[in-house]
């Protein structure tokens, strides 16, 4: 696979050149984005549903890439940037939209143009990004059809809109009356018979959905100075990002590698993704790693651009949620996407991390009120104690120790709260008496004799929780 | 109608009913609990239990063969039938039940949660451990350790419901008969109650139940007069559950604001209760779907807060507060709020003409992180808090859960504060209205009949924004202002109009059923005037929205038509052609636009205040410029 470093930059810049030099002092910038891109992917709890529209929207930036390839700067994560002649920049996006159009009626596109100067083409592209801002909320209408009603006659797959067509074999036995939407036509079209629901993933009842993206890339893209910059860690980015999804896939068993994750990952430096809970140390572990190397082939590899310390602050936030499978994906996500927004936030402390992870684990539908068992986020760079890497070895030591020793000191742990020397003195007359213990903290590398050191790296309600769900999960 | 109170006498205290309240991390059930933590019983639990016993009671005696749980179920001779329901179905409901033209109800019982007679008076809670006995080792199995959490044995509790049996007819000879029966019904199942909840077989859930008849609550002091407008503050005593325009999977989750079809449906059900004869004139006129009443939205507000239009309900699209260190009210204020409106407007002028600005608005002003739109409401600074109970239809065989029949409700939480209005109240209607406001128990959105949605209201004066032409003329120099700084020109500013969406605007649709405007056209018509309107900005997002009503019994099942709908929130930034749209703008204000006006939708306030209080000032610049 190509890596960041390996982006031929002289390809690249040739490539720029050509479409400069093609559109003169005529041109002009086009970008383009696919308005509602969430909610296209996850309207359906169907695994076949989200992967397709995953595709759809990746089919979408290769048909831009290759049949507009004399205009595309680059078109990735249902966004893209073009640079075509004035008098053909009407054609071009009256094409894109046609053709966005044909693929769904469930999303719709966002298009917006400027003038392109050469002389001043920082300028250009920040007006460019800064008018697609203030458009964005101006997309026109999706074109799907109303949801009808309730009840008898709804399409076997969306369960939204009225079923119109037969099941093209997509529903296994189907019965008579059921058909399906000619929107989902569309999106199942693509992929044949796959109609697992996300609750195969769950076979202990938990479905972990991990929303991860990129950090500061806002900030990167709007202050990149020429179009090769732009195309370039577009380029980097879609590439470090794929590869991660590549990664986290690689690290599952090889039995689970087609069916153990559901990626919705467009291309773009966002991720979506819904995985049993057992993988959880396995696929953050793979992701975290990936992204960070490849951002620093990218660093290495655009080098000669100048964008070196521009990369420096770019890292991943990442939020995982474990709860019922039973919520809506789109639920599931929107908590997963705020845990992701509280990982982002210690990267923008002073000092903070590159990259960081929250992780939230619900025990029901109700639980999201009950927040003692969530942490703070915790840094991905390092493996020091307050760590991602830290809290899940701590979790799998814990797993070791006694589950009657584990709830007597989660409950006290509970009901002690406030009361921290009382919940100390507690735990260090068990520990004193119970070899596991001990052993969990030698697991951990913290001297168990020091009441200081065990006071601070005393298992939290976060530890507990996730060390039941690990055993759970691997039982 | 017969008012009722129903005693709960729990002299063991050992109540066990699960899947109401929130389990804590390592409890894998907890007993049911109001919003401060205190023991109560569940109506549904009440209800689910009084049913039970009246269903075998009614076949033991060989009065008739009800249906099993309502759900018409329970082999031959039953005797339920659709529209000629089981006794035990007319009491308390069954599934997909409608309210048929001569009826007035679906079912006769209102009965709401049962909550401590002495709500002062201190719990002990204890936790009680269950272990499964591995059969091969002979000790406790691995991972099969649970701990409920529960009050104290020993300690005696007494609840208190209360609750009414409704007329369900228009005929009085009929309703008086059906009255008669109903209380003798719940009488009998009353008596011969003596468990509910969980854990019977293992000596929990014992109770006796006690039955009082009682007057109608409803106090005939004098009635404070309601002129054409009414401001309402609205507190949950009960939890409620407003119905999403679709519902999603098995969870059944509520929408966080109250549409007016809600509003008036509490306020039509609660008359309807109490009137002789609800085809009466005045009645009709208040909750006219053309003519009636206009029964806004109610928006959740911290009740501290200052009320009023502008200071209610969703924030403008245009309204940002910094992704790191995001506004969440006064108290937490964060980066504080940006309203970045006159710059999208300087930005689409200068793109206009073939010019670039450099503003730096999107970003916040002190760490220059990105802005995002602000979700929530301006009169609340969190979400309203939501609680997710668990149903169970029981299954009359084994004693044990119906399989395929679990579902979860999500509810707002009670102790939530609402603000909204009533508007253009028809003079004919008023005094109902007000005889509804002060006096009749009144349930918001589903489950009124067990209670749920049950509101305290206060009736205040309507608060007015500031005029039309003062709005106008503060935005329209800030937005002066702001293009001054920026470098932007622009002429005939003073034709600019600015329209926020209060609520959403349900858009037209042609015959294939989908919209055929995203709102501008149905503005721009209006708006009227002499010549083409032509919109600077527009910045909304799109949902839908349906209905539900009990009186509909086609073959939509109670569903209305959907609409697709610009939501509430949007921003559309008109150009007229002259200056002189003031009149139209006041009129479109006070009528609101798009279908269904009277329930609340379509709501427009020009010049929003926000967009001039919030905007940039002179000192943050345009930024480092070109």
């Amino acid at each position: 696979m190509t890596t960041a470093s390996s982006i031929d930059l002289g390809a690249l810049r040739t490539r720029i050149e050509r479409l400069r030099s093609a559109v003169g002092q005529d041109g002009a910038l086009i970008a383009y984005a696919v308005a509602g891109v969430q909610r296209l992917i996850f309207l359906s709890s169907r695994q076949v549903a989200i992967r397709n529209a995953s595709q759809l929207v990746q089919a979408f930036d290769r048909w831009v890439a290759e049949n507009h390839s004399l205009s595309v700067v680059f078109a990735r994560g249902g966004r893209g940037l073009l640079l075509a002649r004035t008098d053909q920049s009407a054609r071009i996006q009256g094409e894109l939209r046609a053709h966005f159009d044909k693929q769904t009626e469930d999303a719709s596109l966002s298009l917006t143009q400027v003038p392109y100067d050469p002389s001043a083409e920082a300028d250009c592209l920040r007006w460019l990004w800064r008018v697609a801002e203030a458009r964005k909320d101006q997309a026109p209408l999706p074109r799907a059809p109303l949801p009808r009603k309730t009840g008898m006659g709804l399409c076997a797959n969306c369960h939204i809109r009225d079923g119109t067509l037969s099941p093209l074999g997509y529903i296994p036995d189907p019965t008579p009356e059921m058909t399906i939407c000619s929107a989902c036509v569309k999106l199942l079209g693509r992929e044949g018979r796959h109609n697992s629901h996300l609750a195969e993933l769950a076979p202990h009842g938990a479905l972990a959905c991990l929303s991860a993206d990129g950090n500061n890339m806002g900030q990167l893209f709007e202050d990149l100075p020429d179009l090769p910059a732009v195309a370039a860690v577009s380029q980097a980015v879609g590439q470090t990002f794929e590869r991660a999804v590549a990664a986290m896939r690689e690290a599952l068993p090889a039995d689970q590698r087609a069916r153990g994750i559901v990626p919705s990952s467009t291309g773009g430096d966002d991720v979506r993704l819904f995985f049993s809970p057992r993988q959880l140390e396995a696929l953050v572990g793979a992701l975290s790693r990936t992204v960070d190397q490849g951002l620093q082939a990218a660093q290495r590899g655009l080098a000669p651009l100048g964008l070196k310390q521009r990369l420096d602050r770019v890292g991943i936030g990442v939020g995982v949620l474990i709860s019922p499978y039973k919520s809506h994906a789109l639920r599931q996500l929107d908590l997963a996407h705020e845990a992701e927004r509280q990982a982002k936030r210690l990267c923008h402390e002073p000092e903070g991390p590159r990259s960081a992870a929250q992780l939230i684990i619900l025990s029901g539908q109700d639980a999201v009120h009950d927040d003692s068992s969530q942490g703070p986020p915790l840094p991905l760079d390092h493996d020091r104690a307050g760590s991602w890497a830290h809290l899940l070895r701590s979790a799998r030591a814990l797993t070791c120790v006694q589950t009657s020793q584990r709830a007597a000191m989660r409950q006290a742990g509970r009901q002690l709260r406030g009361e921290e020397r009382v919940l100390a003195n507690l735990f260090c007359a068990q520990l004193a008496r119970v070899k596991e213990w001990q052993r969990y903290f030698d697991a951990i590398q913290v001297d168990w004799r020091d009441r200081t050191e065990v006071e601070a790296h005393m298992p939290t309600e976060r530890t507990y929780a996730l060390a039941q769900l690990l055993q759970r999960e691997a039982s | 109608m017969k008012c009722f109170e129903l005693e709960l006498d729990c002299s063991r205290g050992t109540l066990a009913i699960g899947g109401y309240s929130p389990t804590q991390a390592g409890v894998a059930a907890v007993y049911a609990q109001d919003e401060q933590g205190r023991p109560l019983v569940p109506a549904t639990a009440l209800r689910g239990a009084l049913r039970l016993t009246l269903e075998a009671l009614l076949r033991g005696a060989g009065v008739e063969n009800p249906c099993e749980g309502g759900a018409g179920q329970g082999g031959e001779g039953v005797t339920c039938r659709p529209g000629q329901p089981c006794s035990a179905c007319q009491i308390f409901g069954g599934a997909g039940e409608r309210v048929g033209s001569g009826q007035r109800a679906f079912a006769s019982l209102v009965l709401g949660d049962a909550t401590l007679c002495d709500r002062d008076e201190a719990m002990v809670e204890s936790l009680r451990h269950g272990v499964a006995v591995a059969r091969a080792p002979r000790a406790a199995a691995e991972e099969q350790l649970w701990a409920h959490l529960g009050p104290a044995p020993g300690q005696p509790l007494r609840f208190r419901a209360r609750g009414r049996i409704l007329r369900l007819y228009d005929d009085p000879a009929r309703s008086a008969r059906q009255l008669a029966e109903h209380a003798h019904f719940l009488q009998a199942a009353v008596r011969m109650t003596q468990h509910i909840g969980a854990g019977r077989s293992r000596g929990l859930g014992r109770v006796e139940l006690s039955l009082r008849f009682v007057d109608s609550p409803e106090v005939h002091s004098a009635t404070p007069e309601v002129g054409d407008e009414v401001r309402l503050r609205v507190l949950l005593l009960s939890p409620a559950s407003v119905g999403l325009p679709m519902p999603r999977d098995s969870l059944r989750e509520t929408r966080l604001d109250i549409p007016g079809a809600a509003l008036r449906g509490a306020v039509g059900f609660g008359l309807a209760e109490v009137l002789t004869d609800p085809s009466e004139r005045s009645f009709q006129q208040l909750v006219h779907d053309e003519d009636g009443a206009l029964f806004d939205f109610l928006y959740p507000v911290d009740p501290e807060r200052e009320g009023g239009p502008t200071r209610i309900g969703p924030w403008p699209r245009t309204t940002r507060s910094c992704k790191r260190y995001p506004y969440r009210g006064p108290d937490q204020p964060g980066h504080g709020l940006s309203d970045v409106l006159c710059d999208l407007l300087a930005i689409e002028l200068a793109h206009a003409q073939g010019r670039r600005i450099n503003n730096n608005r999107d970003r916040c002003p002190v760490c220059q992180a990105s802005l995002e739109p602000l979700a929530g409401w301006r009169g609340l600074s969190r979400e309203p808090a939501t609680r997710v109970v668990q149903r169970v239809r029981i299954n009359r065989h084994h004693g044990g859960a119906q399989d395929q029949a679990l579902f979860s409700h999500e509810l707002i939480e009670a102790g939530q504060w609402f603000e909204g209005s009533i508007r253009r109240i028809p003079a004919a209607g008023r005094a109902h209205l007000a005889r509804a406001l002060h006096h009749l128990p009144l349930s918001l959105g589903r489950g009124r009949h067990r209670g749920w949605g049950r509101v305290q209201v206060t009736v205040q004066p309507a608060v007015k924004p500031p005029p039309l032409s003062e709005r106008r003329k503060v935005f329209l120099a800030t937005l002066r202002r702001r293009l001054e700084a920026l470098g932007v020109t622009a002429d005939g500013l003073e034709r600019i109009v600015v329209l926020s969406l209060l609520s959403p605007l349900l858009l037209e649709k042609g015959a294939d059923g989908r919209a055929t405007d995203d709102g501008c056209a149905a503005l721009a018509r209006a708006l009227g005037g002499a010549g083409p309107v032509t919109w600077l900005h527009v910045s909304r997002r799109f949902g839908y929205e349906r209905g539900w009503s009990q009186r509909t019994s086609d073959e939509e099942g109670g569903v209305k038509a959907a609409y697709h709908c610009a939501l509430a929130g949007s921003v559309y930034v008109a150009c007229l052609p002259d200056a002189d749209g003031l009149a139209q703008i006041e009129r479109l204000e006070q009528e609101g636009i798009g279908p269904q006006r009277r329930l609340g939708f379509g709501r427009v306030l020009a010049f929003d205040p926000i967009f001039a209080e919030h905007a940039p000032t002179q000192q943050e610049g345009p930024g480092h410029g070109h």
